[in-house]
């Protein structure tokens, strides 16, 4: 899982609209983050967020798995406009990335949800989730 | 069931053919019973996932108030359509506190700047998924047996 997780976030990392968007933050950190962003963190920036119920779709006795993991990305922006542009370039990196998770090979991954723009309660920044469904399968489980 | 009668005939040194499509009726009253049986079933169906999906809302909910919990609601779209929605301005505000006043179910749901998302409305959606799949195919199954 953490494998997957890690590669779904080196793939937006390493995309260049997206990378040319949030840019590093203070640490050096391309401003990917995971549960929630860094306090002093500056928008644009996206946050993953693991959907809980996902369960593997298939298995083959021991012999193949299908990990089935779904994953919310929130571009923030500091308006609407910046993180529209935010979720639409996550949405192509998505889709043509390169997945790199050890073990596991990337199957698919398709957005399954795009509830919507939604303002911030504290701040004047603006979020987009958008939730992504990926599929990793592995052979020979050892 | 229906069936197709016609085969050539000998009339009167002539033959004969045509197309008569026998059981007709017997078949309209089936089609008639099957339409009866899945509007009632489907109906069932939807209004049950509907308030499991609420129920489970109101279970997964985070609570400090009650405030998001009271403003969970459950509403018929049609007669095969429910909603569940959440609203903090639908809530009964029961701390008194002036929790109402601003809408924050969406930052509960989908995080906000300083809190991680709850998904509650997600998972209940998710959890009941499976359940009205599988009853579709025992609806399905029941209609077939008809």
């Amino acid at each position: 899982m953490k494998d997957i997780i890690e590669s779904i976030r080196r793939v937006l990392r390493k995309d260049p609209l997206v990378f040319a968007m949030v840019g590093a933050d203070n640490d050096g950190e391309v401003k990917i983050y995971q549960a929630i962003a860094k306090q002093d963190s500056i928008a644009p920036y996206i946050v993953m967020n693991v959907v809980p119920g996902d369960t593997p779709i298939s298995t083959y006795g021991e012999d193949y798995a299908i990990e089935v993991l779904t994953i919310q990305l929130t571009a923030w922006g500091r308006n609407s406009k910046e993180a529209w542009q935010l979720a639409d370039a996550i949405q192509d990196a998505v889709a043509v990335g390169q997945y790199d998770a050890g073990l596991w090979d990337f199957m698919k991954g398709k957005r399954v949800t795009f509830p919507g723009e939604l303002p911030d309660r504290d701040t004047a920044l603006v979020q987009v989730p958008a939730s992504y469904e990926f599929q990793f399968g592995r052979g020979g489980r050892t | 069931m229906a069936k197709l009668q016609g085969v050539p005939r000998v009339s009167g040194g002539g033959v004969s053919s045509g197309v008569t499509i026998v059981g007709i009726p017997q078949l309209l009253a089936k089609l008639g019973l099957v339409q009866k049986v899945a509007r009632l079933e489907l109906g069932l169906l939807a209004r049950g996932a509907a308030f499991h999906m609420f129920q489970l809302a109101q279970q997964k909910v985070p609570v400090i108030t009650g405030n998001l919990k009271s403003g969970i609601a459950i509403e018929k779209g049609g007669p095969y359509a429910w909603s569940v929605s959440a609203s903090s301005q639908a809530g009964s505000d029961p701390a008194g506190t002036g929790k109402n006043q601003k809408e924050y179910a969406g930052l509960v749901e989908f995080g906000s700047s300083h809190n991680v998302p709850r998904f509650f409305m997600t998972e209940s959606y998710r959890e009941t998924q499976p359940i009205v799949a599988s009853d579709l195919q025992l609806i399905a199954a029941k209609l077939m047996r008809l």
